[in-house]
């Protein structure tokens, strides 16, 4: 380990532009803002000394949080000078991992890194992807390569505020950038797998009806979720999953209104739960009812045996396209 | 004659002493490399952007450990039909984009077992005359059958020992047309040469590396002709704008070239894939129209086409089957329940003895 050395300096020799080792798109220290007003800078960050001043290795949020209070002076821990960039990365990596979860943008900051700096994929692979519980897939690898050297801010920030499978990302970033964008707004307001589903519909529908994910979007029905700016985010978004999921899905959606339809159409009783297989691999058809005594199991037996005479009850068991 | 290129050639060192061995190198051109773990050749084909395309290109020679016979897992809640497959090669030089062994096999390069004694020794138990008339047996379902055959010559000396056997089949499917060897061999009612066809754009785009389906069905017809029994499966039956036309193209083209009576048997089954496939397609087929159609997961926990459409698939091409090829010839559903059995066939099978009835060798043999 090479010696550190712990002074104070004046935070305006500290040159923030020199952003070589930070690792997160975007900076959240707001938080740390009133612990430092109350107790004071506890932890030093980790600098280094470069032509114009001195470069943050570790602990911007600290160095940012004293600015914000304009605090003059800090103490700082001064890397020794014999330390290579990939010591230090592997040394603001480690305070990271061990204190916190990396987000994925910061997980792929770190690997671009680490490969900028030297170390090969397979190492990479071995030594740092399971710090990062990352499975060790050369696939990943590069998803999270391409995230860091080709993604777009917004992309950065979503992914280092959100998590989202890594399949889902694969898809994602074969989408344009300009859809990109436009679709990170609805895949924030969602679910883990909410988010997964809408990215697959995206891909699905595109690749089945040969056109590209741009053109999907250019949709007169899509654009509407867009524009209902009196909607909530949250709504919009669920209310375009459930029409991708129509579209991807025309015949089984079709299938199960149809179900709807008969069973209004039948004024089945609400209190007898009727489920079938929503797959519709299952003809069987199960109903489900409660009773207290006799004669309600009666009354009930002799409403349904009703509705099972009438002919739209035989609609319920259809199993093919010409019935 | 349908041929493949090779890039290497690994062999295990115990694999060195056998006469396939020797038979393969003789017959192949290719660098070759002796290992003594297949590590080697796992490292060596991470490298590749698609180890699973680097794969076909690579053949690994090596000793048997486990058992070269199996029985067809088929699928759970499904009707089986008893097939036994032989594990002499693992993997397949054609690339086709829905073929489940791209999941299901460990390795993604060729692995073929050379020692021959220990799988006729395997094989031996098979060729008594006390077994079921009809049960079948044979490598397709794990490579495909005589892709591989100018080099090794294995499906031959499996006919060899299938030749007099009293009652069990063996089925040598395939998509190649590498039949030159068998043209003078006389017919056995134990040796079905059977083929996978498809819609021609299928063909086209998904079975990369294959022969077109009128060469298949024209190579079959040369040995249909001389008396050897063929078969068809039509398996993945896939659902695209145009199939109608393009199944009933090839429908059409099949009998124009072979009677129906010189055929054995047709099977059928739509396209489906476990749930472990989906990180294939994700890798490698993305884009591909034909994994986007409307599926769900089925009862055996495979993606499959949603049923009222499977059934519309089967009843069509069950239709343009009989429409020209007539009532008589034995066709049967892979992979499907008993639903789809009745409503299609009219049938369901009670027993597995009702299937191999199916399979076994006509009468007037």
């Amino acid at each position: 380990m090479k010696r550190m050395k712990l002074l104070t300096v004046c935070l305006e020799a500290i040159n923030l532009k020199e952003k070589k080792f930070c690792l997160s798109p975007f900076i959240d220290y707001q938080k740390l803002v009133p612990s430092i007003a109350r107790v004071g800078l506890l932890v030093p960050p980790l600098v280094k000394s470069i032509d114009n001043g001195l470069m943050v290795i570790s602990g911007w949020r600290r160095v940012l949080a004293c600015y914000d209070l304009k605090i003059e002076t800090i103490p700082i821990l001064l890397t020794s000078a014999e330390a290579t960039d990939l010591d230090l990365l592997v040394q603001v990596i480690e305070e990271n991992v061990t204190t916190r979860s990396l987000s994925l943008a910061e997980k792929a900051e770190a690997i671009s890194k680490l490969q900028q700096f030297g170390l090969s994929e397979a190492k990479i692979m071995a030594d740092f992807f399971p710090r990062f519980s990352l499975p060790q897939k050369r696939e990943y690898f590069q998803l999270l390569t391409q995230v860091a050297t080709q993604g777009s801010e917004e992309l950065k920030r979503f992914l280092h505020q959100q998590e989202i499978s890594m399949e889902a990302l694969a898809i994602f970033l074969t989408f344009p950038p300009e859809a990109q964008k436009k679709l990170i707004p609805f895949l924030q307001t969602l679910s883990y797998s909410q988010r997964r589903e809408i990215v697959f519909y995206f891909q699905e529908i595109a690749s089945r009806d040969g056109c590209s994910v741009e053109d999907l979007l250019k949709n007169k029905e899509i654009l509407a979720f867009f524009d209902h700016s009196e909607v909530s985010s949250r709504s919009k978004s669920e209310a375009l999953i459930e029409w991708l999921r129509q579209k991807r899905y025309p015949l089984i959606t079709s299938w199960k209104k149809e179900i709807d339809q008969t069973l209004r159409e039948l004024s089945w009783p609400q209190e007898v739960h009727l489920a079938y297989d929503p797959t519709f691999e299952r003809p069987e058809i199960k109903v489900c009812f409660s009773f207290c005594n006799q004669a309600q199991f009666l009354f009930l037996l002799d409403k349904l045996k009703k509705i099972g005479e009438r002919p739209a009850f035989r609609r319920l068991f259809r199993r093919t396209f010409e019935e | 004659m349908t041929r493949f290129d090779f890039k290497i050639i690994f062999i295990h060192k115990q694999a060195l002493k056998y006469p396939l061995t020797a038979r393969i190198l003789a017959r192949l051109q290719v660098p070759t490399e002796i290992i003594d773990d297949s590590l080697v050749i796992r490292e060596e084909i991470e490298k590749s952007p698609d180890p699973i395309a680097a794969g076909k290109k690579i053949l690994y020679l090596a000793q048997q450990k486990g058992k070269f016979i199996k029985p067809c897992p088929c699928t759970p809640r499904m009707i089986r039909c008893g097939y036994l497959i032989i594990n002499s090669i693992l993997g397949c030089p054609i690339d086709c984009s829905y073929c489940i062994l791209q999941a299901y096999l460990d390795d993604p390069w060729i692995t073929i077992f050379v020692d021959e004694d220990k799988l006729e020794n395997s094989l031996r138990p098979l060729l008594k005359a006390s077994l079921p008339a009809g049960l079948r047996i044979g490598p397709g379902e794990l490579t495909d059958s005589l892709a591989l055959e100018p080099y090794t010559r294995q499906a031959e000396r499996l006919a060899q020992l299938f030749y007099r056997s009293s009652r069990t089949i063996l089925e040598l499917k395939t998509k190649t047309t590498n039949i030159d060897s068998w043209l003078d061999w006389p017919p056995s009612p134990n040796i079905v040469f059977s083929w996978s066809l498809n819609a021609e754009t299928i063909a086209k785009e998904e079975e990369k590396g294959a022969p077109p389906v009128g060469e298949r069905i024209r190579a079959a017809a040369q040995l249909a002709i001389r008396g050897h029994q063929v078969g068809f499966h039509f398996d993945p039956l896939i659902y695209f704008e145009g199939w109608e036309r393009e199944y009933e193209k090839v429908i059409k083209e099949l009998f124009a070239l072979i009677p129906s009576k010189l055929i054995r048997w047709i099977s059928l089954g739509a396209l489906r894939y476990p749930l472990n496939f989906r990180k294939i397609i994700l890798l490698r087929f993305r884009h591909k129209a034909i994994f986007a159609s409307e599926m769900i997961i089925g009862r055996d926990g495979k993606f499959r086409y949603f049923k009222p459409l499977r059934i519309k698939l089967y009843t069509r091409i069950y239709e343009m089957i009989r429409d020209y090829g007539g009532e008589n010839l034995p066709l049967y559903l892979c992979m499907e329940d008993e639903e789809v059995w009745e409503l299609i066939l009219k049938k369901k099978p009670e027993r597995r003895k009702d299937l191999f009835l199916l399979f076994s060798p006509p009468v007037n043999n």
